[in-house]
């Protein structure tokens, strides 16, 4: 049999040659729907109540114009159009494995629905993504407790009102009895709120140069 | 999965910063050892007598594809972590020719000029000075063009993505595309360096 004769380079590009040959018969490793879940964290996780983030203390974010987190609003297309919290991006349960939130990013769920955000919280903690906290309540108890928040003494929850204002809500001030006339407000009594910012990392600051 | 570290708290900012100066002087070194310190080399490309350029680029592309490919195969590496320009078309033609003609007429890319500038070339150090000057008079005009830069926003997108061909195709095209470039870009070395020899006799 005849000796051939291969260079280092020829030696290589046959290896770079096999390996793409090879990659044919695996397709793609990035859109798999299959996922390993470290159960013993996700059991320490449902104990922790760290992941639960009060209305109070997310009106305190916002104001404070916090940007280490990205508050995600579940439900769909149309009550998103209606109202969301300040700040919230839309993206519903189906569209979270296609979108752009990263791994390690603190990310803020919330729904009208605490247990459709409970079990988006499984989903994002499946798919790998560190950081997840659920907004306590979801948004009814944002409109609640902030927005048509109920003061009972005027002097001592100052800061309450003036929050509550800052979202242009509509503090009342009496006792609790009160409560269920300002649930029952009209939904149009509610601010109006401005669209983020365009996503897709904008967020995040100018996009990196990166180059030869 | 726990690739990409950084992404996956492997370490903090400060750790990373200390790794990014290590790969970068790796880098760096090794643009100088291909000989990309020198504009005389890098431009050569350009007459298709020396074809370093873009068989080292090439190379690194292939490698780094192969690497980055298997290792998320073998559930190493989380690809969706991995930073990704994204594409705005038209403004990045534009910013393309104009970086070619840069690279054309001062001899350097913006990496290879620090290479050369840091091995104590003077027509490097001077090209510095230009990206340095030209960044900055970027910066002055940038409310002019921002509409154009912005424009033609296509997010981050993957040629399997583009061309609607699964993954592990694309790879092997891409590797055959460049095995292909790297015989034709032989073969034109070849040509077109006897040729400029041809012609340096003849004026001799």
């Amino acid at each position: 049999m005849k000796k051939i004769n291969l260079s280092t380079n020829n030696k290589l590009a046959l290896i770079a040659l096999i390996l793409g040959f090879i990659a044919v018969f695996f397709g793609t490793p990035y859109e798999s729907n299959k996922a390993m879940v470290n159960t013993e964290e996700l059991a320490l996780n449902i104990i922790d109540t760290n992941n639960i983030i009060s209305p109070l203390q997310l009106a305190e974010w916002i104001i404070q114009g916090k940007v280490d987190y990205r508050l995600i609003d579940l439900r769909d297309e149309n009550q998103y159009e209606d109202y969301f919290i300040p700040g919230a991006e839309n993206i519903p349960p189906t569209k979270i494995k296609s979108s752009e939130l990263l791994r390690n990013e603190k990310i803020l769920i919330y729904s009208d629905d605490e247990l459709k955000t409970a079990q988006s919280w499984l989903l994002l903690k499946t798919l790998g993504y560190k950081n997840v906290y659920m907004l306590k309540g979801g948004i009814e108890n944002w409109k609640k407790s902030i927005i048509f928040a109920i003061v009972t003494d005027e002097t001592k929850e100052a800061k309450l009102i003036e929050i509550s204002k800052y979202f242009g809500g509509n503090p009342k001030i009496g006792t609790g009895s009160e409560m269920n006339v300002a649930q029952e407000l009209p939904k149009a009594a509610l601010p109006k709120v401005q669209s983020p910012p365009s996503t897709g990392g904008t967020k995040k600051g100018k996009p990196k140069r990166e180059g030869c | 999965m726990m690739a990409p570290f950084y992404k996956f708290d492997m370490f903090g900012e400060e750790f990373s910063f200390i790794i990014a100066f290590i790969i970068g002087i790796g880098f760096g070194f090794f643009l100088e050892r291909a000989g990309f310190g020198s504009a005389k080399k890098l431009t050569s490309q350009f007459y298709f007598t020396d074809m370093a350029v873009f068989k080292v680029m090439f190379t690194a592309i292939v490698t780094a594809m192969l690497g980055v490919y298997y290792l998320s195969l073998i559930g190493f590496l989380d690809y969706n972590l991995i930073y990704r320009n994204e594409t705005f078309l038209l403004p990045q033609i534009v910013g393309g020719l104009i970086l070619g003609f840069g690279f054309i007429i001062g001899g350097y890319c913006p990496g290879t000029s620090l290479v050369a500038a840091s091995t104590g070339k003077l027509d490097g150090i001077f090209f510095l000075l230009g990206v340095i000057a030209g960044t900055f008079g970027l910066s002055l005009i940038f409310p002019i063009i921002e509409p154009f830069y912005y424009s033609t926003a296509m997010g981050k997108l993957n040629l399997s993505d583009v061309l609607h061909v699964p993954y592990g195709i694309l790879v092997f095209a891409v590797v055959l595309m460049a095995l292909g470039g790297f015989i034709a870009a032989e073969w034109a070395e070849k040509r077109f360096a006897k040729k400029t020899v041809e012609v340096k006799n003849e004026k001799d």
